[in-house]
């Protein structure tokens, strides 16, 4: 009972951290919303090729042809908790590193379960806030539909949400210090998100195939799945769930084993 | 049972031996003053106490458990004031004591703990917002918060104001009345000597000496007598005579200050001179740590 309450504090601790903050605020939460409203104003009205190549004509071939901004809303939103989760939690999790935050909370008997908790719990009301209101954007503004599937649409952020929170504590390991790691959480993931088609939707056997290794790629699926821009009677991709589950797990091993709480200074 | 006990603690980094051989114990109830130079090993010796460092060698308990292994029921007994305040930066001040106060079994009340280190006006204020003073006091404050048997106190006063220093040592006087038991770090020879029931002074990792400050003041029995010297004629040698300054001012060291001043007041009356600015001082526990660390 104690332990729920103390990851409950926790919780609620983070989240008024995290919209306190004017920074983490824009950059993790208005900031895909303000890509949203960009490419959703350029391209609406144009076609996305889901899963097929353009012919000569332009035309979609050997995939479905959909409104742009029905799988631009989703492929935003799946960008949502990549960017709330693990963009927020790497950065967040350095800067309380440096400056000794870690360091305190250790040495009080807070159980890590319970911090760790207070951490993806937080990252995720912020992710399930953000896809609420992409959704709500992309339907006012664009008429994108509602998510088809409610139901597997928020079992796939739950899930793809933690999943990121463990890619984003995993890459804390590699972060020297909080300077450099707005930078290469960046590097990282921002050139996967063009690789994994979250921009621009066509087919290319070869570009697919690697992007297909990294865990962006089968979460925007599992995400244009459940949104419906994908068609499926159930919503329930579960075709590109191993890939994400294999990337938490070894996300969740590197965490637990090389994990630190102080900065390498001290 | 002591309260914390060392024997003959070792620890190196890499060819670098910081801690080598320590050996203390602290009583319940006691305000332990452990002093030293910078790199004599004081944080080392810390941290492997508060649990964040792995000894290399030796034997240590903290109220009875090994810090090493000893996990969240020994963490609910303790409280920490480390070097540097971090807390959540954009909580407010009663946020954080109320969310760090919900770690312990038994916390204090948020507003008693505000107000006992003299936050209670600031109590809405978010943490970066507050001044560098202030933050040591919230670390205060969260030290307090979970109501702990033990407290390690890491230079608590650093960059505080004196009045803000006369304010902290009182909250440590209350602790100490409280009956908890204070283990302090400290830099300033008058912090300790005014706060702490004993004193452990540590150089290049070793304990040079263990004691109440008047002890160890006492310790050192030598006097220092001092006056201007007078114009003309050459003092007699009543005790070793100290060079330095420009020689305006004779300082000499004597372990018989009452013998040496009635050789040096005889002399003085028989050649009918008025020794100016006569004085006798017992060395303060500044010299005496100045003393004692001095090859280190």
């Amino acid at each position: 009972m104690l332990e729920a309450r103390i990851a409950l504090g926790q919780v609620r601790a983070e989240q008024r951290g995290f919209w306190r903050n004017p920074a983490a605020a824009f950059f993790g939460f208005f900031f895909p919303i303000m890509f949203l409203l960009i490419f959703g104003t350029i391209f609406n009205g144009e076609k996305a090729c889901i899963d097929g190549t353009y012919g000569a004509r332009g035309q979609c071939v050997g995939g479905v042809s959909t409104p742009y901004n029905t799988f631009f809303v989703p492929a935003m939103a799946a960008w949502g908790v990549i960017t709330t989760c693990l963009v927020n939690l790497a950065i967040l999790v350095t800067v309380h590193r440096d400056n000794g935050v870690l360091k305190r909370m250790r040495g009080t008997p807070l159980p890590v379960a319970a911090f760790v908790v207070g951490l993806v719990g937080s990252a995720l009301i912020t992710a399930v806030l953000l896809v609420a209101l992409t959704s709500l954007v992309g339907h006012v503004l664009y008429g994108s539909p509602w998510p088809a599937h409610p139901l597997p649409a928020v079992v796939t952020v739950l899930l793809g949400g933690t999943v990121f929170c463990a890619i984003g504590l995993a890459l804390t390991v590699i972060i020297p210090n909080a300077d450099a790691a707005p930078a290469i959480v960046n590097v990282i993931y921002l050139p996967l998100l063009f690789l994994s088609g979250f921009f621009f939707s066509f087919s290319n056997t070869l570009l697919d195939d690697i992007a297909k290794v990294f865990p962006a790629f089968g979460f925007k699926e599992m995400m244009l799945t459940a949104f419906g821009a994908k068609p499926s009677s159930t919503g329930w991709d579960v075709h590109d769930l191993p890939v994400l589950l294999l990337w938490g797990a070894a996300a969740m091993l590197v965490t637990l084993r090389w994990f630190r709480w102080g900065s390498r200074r001290a | 049972m002591p309260a914390i006990l060392v024997e003959d603690l070792r620890k190196s980094y890499g060819p670098v031996e910081a801690v080598r051989g320590i050996s203390f114990s602290i009583e319940a109830g006691e305000v332990f003053g452990l002093l030293g130079p910078n790199g004599a090993g004081k944080t080392t010796t810390v941290e492997i106490l508060e649990g964040y460092r792995r000894r290399d060698h030796g034997r240590v308990e903290v109220l009875g458990e090994d810090p090493q292994s000893g996990g969240r029921r020994l963490k609910q007994r303790v409280g920490l004031v480390l070097q540097e305040c971090a807390v959540l930066p954009y909580l407010t001040v009663r946020e954080v004591v109320e969310l760090f106060g919900g770690y312990y079994p038994k916390p204090l009340p948020t507003a008693q703990v505000v107000d006992l280190v003299g936050l209670a006006g600031s109590a809405g204020v978010r943490v970066r917002k507050l001044s560098g003073g202030q933050q040591r006091r919230l670390d205060l404050a969260l030290a307090l918060v979970g109501d702990p048997e033990l407290i390690f106190l890491d230079e608590p006063t650093t960059g505080f104001d004196p009045s803000a220093r006369r304010n902290a040592w009182e909250i440590v006087r209350s602790m100490k009345a409280l009956g908890k038991t204070v283990l302090l770090t400290t830099h300033y020879m008058d912090e300790a000597q005014n706060l702490a029931d004993r004193i452990c002074i540590i150089a290049d990792g070793q304990v040079v000496r263990i004691g109440a400050p008047d002890s160890l003041r006492a310790e050192q029995a030598v006097a220092t007598i001092r006056f201007a010297q007078p114009a003309g004629v050459d003092v007699p040698r009543v005790g070793e005579v100290i060079p330095g300054g420009d020689g305006s001012v004779v300082t000499i060291v004597t372990e018989t200050p009452t013998r040496a001043l009635n050789e040096l007041t005889t002399w003085a009356l028989g050649q009918g001179i008025e020794l100016a600015r006569l004085e006798v001082t017992q060395p303060s526990l500044e010299d005496v740590y100045l003393e004692l660390t001095r090859d280190a």
